[in-house]
């Protein structure tokens, strides 16, 4: 490996110093997009290839504000009630024009997609009725008030009803009860271009599982010229080659290089670009009373003493896991999202202290602490099973034992499902970019019926927290909402029902002529990436 | 005159005497013993002569991760020969301990393996009919599989951990030693010696393990050190892959893992110098091996 | 001969039943595929629903009925990942798996013969002794070593 060393780096100087091609584009990304079909398979790398084909009514920018997309305008006329202005001379990629039908079937198909293994219904459940006033007036009625409905929207891309075989009438129906569907194409059909249509800045060329896909520029895009003549995205999903492949100029861009290698990319003189993501990584507790795999307390459950769960907070040095695990590309957390994002109160990170954090376990009872398991996947988050080590190392110093159980992401979340973890590490990407998201699934009281804290497996549980997370989660006033959601959140944080490690940074590395705004969300969009400004 | 009645004592030399002889006609071979006797005491005396317990996360600090051969940890003041991993560890004390659990996870499981699979190659040679072909197939079956694919396998249903991982490389090399001793009891069985046992109504077990047993031990010893190599790479591989020892008390195949990712980053030391430990280990144990199975062969003899 | 053979094709299939029921018991027991497929935002209700879609809720037994039922009428079963016939995603990716197959075995053949035959007629040589320790060396190193050097 070593001996292939110079010739790569040699390589690299001289596709650095070539004029660019500046009309292609090639990335290198982490990993494959299963489908072309975007209301297949709920998943990010699907995602962020769709978002080049395919637009929804509302788009999010790199902070996750949401903006106009197919939809210019919108508003609530009551609780349930949205009315959206959809843009006019919007052209599909088959020429076709872009009307409310469209919409009323792309989420009329949702509930239809067979076999997806992570479907949209999560998105369209919600929806009780969809109506077009005239083709670019449209109005959703919603089953419960939900305030985040444009963030939903941005997710559910907008397909041609007329290439995919529609009525000329579509009407809505909940849960799959649409009529003047048609024969509706399944999710393996959208590998051909002619199905796989869309309203976005390119087109799909080729879809070729296992090596690339290509997508080509969409002249008669509505917002403009795209940038590239052609775009290749490329699935390389080691970290290593995928570097590699940067360096020796076989792509133009590569996301989420290892951290450790990011000083011998710079020193390549590519570009680094990074920034603050979306993402908590975090320790969560098993707060019930039998709990697995603690030992040295006769039988009890010491989490279930608060101060027992501050004194593992205190005794993090999350400064330390940022710098020395992390390489700096990480942020210590005091909150479970990022400032200033929504519902984010700018919390104090709670300061390392090893020494008030004994005094606490002694006044809580353990002054000799005791023997747990941490559970840890391996291959999920940035150096996961390295932040795990150090947490573990970090509590030995105040005398608790632990031992990191790590193991791959599928059998890790199967484990911490089945409760098996007394304190695990994982991590959450609010993909509606502000509180609820990580308050209802991670430390909402768990509840099969309401479908509420269906991700926390600490089976934390405040029902002054529920009270006002339900309160928010049906405010339509934004300011309110904020404020509500600053509370709930407060209360588990005093409550030390969780406790947040750092926020991951995401990385982006690319040659010097090219430029990326980076995005809390973490997805590569290949059409917001430009020519650097001279 | 004299011949007949006092013969020339021609001194014959015990068997073990004789391979001794033979096996140190190989000066390479020779070293690889040395080698070997030397890791294996390393890896027995590692908790009192490595500078760090490793595996003792109080004496652990990530402020120390990462650094060099020849740094000063902050805060102990001790210097590290070999570099650290990222979690701090001195490489050169995980290394003896990493010996030290390879080592005993190999040692341990081929004693196991034999023990089954010489009991049940004998018993199946011996026995013959019905009880042989069973039990032969189902070795057949065993052999069809690669190990690696059965014990990441039984790992992933078992879980991480040592005796796990024990458990595992018995379960794949039981039928190598089985094969091995039938084929070989197989041959003596049919030999006088063992009719001569029978007529004298010895017990079965008596007859197995009193006469047929010694027969069958040079090629066993011989498949022995080719697997108890095998072995220590099975284990390697399995820790590589992330199911094998817990993350806190690596053996050298999880170094290895840990510092594959700093390998290209500079930071050579963390797997580099555990992978050169596992290589020398393996190429003694087998140059070892490999004259054994020379001296013990008599068709090689010249 | 044909008594031969067909012990012998007796023997693999058997061999192939035995890697299916471990495959089988093996993946069962790594994870619920789930958990890693829904997205992390989905309720327990949506969860539910999806395992069963995927047929995840039967008994283990009858899953491998169904599989097995299914695949001697040539049907390998719907990947849950890409939503399209396991057989066709196999065979996807076969051209490339052969090609490195063949490849290599070419390689090996034509350098390992030679090899060989010299090693064999000059064992005591310098060049012999080297072959050998290479092949010993070769056949022993762990795979994943052998790989990345």
């Amino acid at each position: 490996m070593k001996a292939f060393g110079l010739p790569l780096i040699a390589g690299v100087v001289v596709a650095g110093l070539a004029p660019a091609a500046a009309q292609n584009l090639t990335i290198g990304l982490k990993s494959e997009a299963t489908s072309m079909d975007p209301l297949f398979h709920q998943l990010s790398t699907n995602i962020q290839v769709s978002k080049n084909i395919f637009e929804a009514l509302t788009t999010q920018d790199a902070l996750q504000m949401v903006t106009p997309g197919l939809a210019e305008s919108w508003e609530a006329v009551d609780d349930t009630t949205w009315r959206f202005t959809l843009r006019q001379g919007v052209k599909f990629h088959d020429g076709s024009d872009f009307t409310a039908r469209d919409v009323i079937y792309s989420f009329c198909r949702v509930p239809l997609v067979e076999n997806s293994p992570s479907a949209y219904t999560i998105f369209t459940g919600g929806i009780a009725d969809m109506a077009a006033e005239d083709d670019h007036t449209l109005t959703i009625t919603t089953t419960a008030t939900n305030p985040l409905l444009p963030v939903d929207l941005w997710s559910l891309a907008v397909l041609s009803a007329t290439a995919l075989g529609a009525d000329d009438q579509v009407t809505y129906g909940p849960d799959g009860t649409c009529t003047g569907m048609g024969d509706v194409p399944q999710a393996p059909a959208f590998n051909d271009p002619a199905v796989a249509v869309g309203t976005g800045p390119y087109v799909l060329d080729r879809y070729t599982r296992g090596s690339e896909v290509v997508v080509t520029r969409f002249d008669d895009y509505w917002g403009g010229t795209p940038q590239w003549e052609q775009v290749t995205m490329r699935p390389i999903t080691s970290d290593g080659p995928r570097v590699a492949a940067l360096l020796a100029g076989d792509v133009d861009m590569i996301e989420s290089p290892p951290i450790q290698d990011i000083p011998r990319i710079e020193q390549g003189e590519f570009t680094i670009v990074d920034a603050l993501s979306n993402r908590v990584i975090y320790l969560h507790m098993l707060q019930q009373e039998d709990a697995p795999g603690i030992g040295g307390t006769d039988g009890e459950n010491p989490l279930l003493d608060a101060r027992v769960r501050q004194a593992i907070s205190m005794s993090i040095n999350r400064q330390a896991i940022t710098e020395r695990i992390m390489g700096g590309y990480a942020q210590a957390a005091g909150e479970l999202l990022p400032p200033p994002m929504f519902g984010t109160s700018g919390r104090d990170v709670e300061a390392y202290d090893p020494e008030a954090a004994r005094a606490l376990l002694a006044e809580a009872g353990y002054p000799d602490g005791f023997s747990i398991t941490l559970g840890t996947p391996n291959d999920r988050y940035i150096n996961d099973e390295q932040v795990a080590q150090a947490v573990a190392q970090m509590l030995a110093q105040i005398g608790i034992s632990v031992s990191v159980d790590a193991s791959t992401a599928s059998q890790f979340f199967s484990r911490r499902n089945a409760l098996e973890f007394p304190v695990y590490l994982a991590g959450w990407g609010a993909s509606s970019g502000d509180m609820s998201s990580p308050l209802k699934s991670l430390v909402a009281t768990y509840d099969e019926v309401t479908g509420m804290g269906p991700t926390n497996a600490g089976r934390y549980s405040n029902p002054d927290m529920d009270a006002l997370l339900t309160t928010a989660m049906a405010t339509i006033d934004d300011d309110a909402r904020d404020q509500m959601l600053q509370d709930a959140q407060t209360l588990v944080l005093d409550d030390y029902g969780i406790i947040p490690l750092h926020y991951e940074q995401t990385v982006w590395a690319m040659k010097p002529d090219l430029t990326y705004e980076p995005r809390v969300d973490q997805y590569t969009l290949a059409a917001e990436v430009k020519p650097a400004a001279e | 005159m004299t011949d007949i009645a006092t013969p020339t004592p021609v001194r014959i030399d015990s068997p073990a005497k004789r391979i001794a002889k033979q096996f140190v006609e190989d000066r390479i071979a020779v070293i690889g013993l040395i080698l070997f006797v030397l890791i294996a005491i390393i890896a027995i005396a590692a908790p009192w002569i490595a500078p760090q317990n490793p595996y003792d996360l109080m004496q652990l600090s990530i402020m120390d991760g990462g650094l060099p051969p020849g740094e000063v940890s902050m805060a102990t003041g001790q210097t590290f020969w070999l570099g650290t991993d990222p979690q701090g560890r001195d490489m050169l004390s995980a290394i003896m301990y990493g010996l030290r659990i390879s080592l005993m996870v190999a040692v341990v499981s081929l004693t196991l393996a034999i023990t089954i699979g010489t009991i049940v190659g004998v018993s199946a040679a011996y026995f013959g009919g019905r009880f042989d072909s069973i039990v032969m197939r189902i070795v057949d079956l065993q052999l069809s599989f690669p190990a690696i694919l059965i014990a990441l396998i039984l790992l992933a249903l078992l879980g991480r951990g040592v005796d796990k991982v024990i458990l595992a490389l018995v379960i794949v090399q039981w039928a190598y030693y089985a094969r091995t001793v039938r084929s070989s009891a197989m041959v003596e069985t049919r030999k006088d010696y063992i009719d001569a046992a029978r007529c004298l109504a010895l017990s079965n077990r008596r007859i197995m393990f009193r006469h047929l047993l010694p027969n069958c031990v040079p090629p066993l010893i011989v498949v022995a050190t080719v697997q108890i190599a095998q072995a220590i790479a099975l284990e390697a591989t399995l820790s590589f892959l992330g199911v094998g020892v817990p993350i806190t008390e690596p053996s050298l195949g999880l170094l290895i893992a840990n510092g594959y990712d700093y390998l290209l980053s500079g930071r050579y030391w963390v797997s580099v110098f555990p992978g050169v430990a596992l290589v020398v280990t393996i190429i003694a144990i087998n140059v070892v091996g490999d004259r054994l199975r020379d001296v013990l062969n008599p068709r090689l003899q010249t | 001969m044909i008594v031969y053979l067909v012990r012998r094709v007796g023997q693999s299939l058997l061999a192939v039943m035995a890697m299916a029921v471990l495959v089988f018991i093996g993946v069962f027991f790594i994870g619920n595929p789930v958990d890693v497929l829904v997205s992390p935002e989905a309720s327990q209700a949506q969860i539910a629903a999806t395992v069963e879609r995927l047929g995840l809720d039967r008994p283990l037994y009858e899953q491998f009925g169904i599989f097995v039922w299914n695949a001697l009428q040539g049907d390998l079963g719907t990947s849950f990942v890409y939503g399209r016939p396991a057989l066709e995603i196999i065979l996807d990716r076969l051209p490339a798996t052969l090609e490195l197959a063949l490849v290599a075995l070419a390689l090996s053949v034509g350098i390992g013969i030679p090899l060989g035959v010299w090693a064999g007629l000059r064992p005591d040589s310098i060049a012999g002794r080297t072959i050998m320790g290479a092949r010993s060396w070769g056949s022993r190193c762990p795979i994943s070593g052998r790989a990345c050097c």
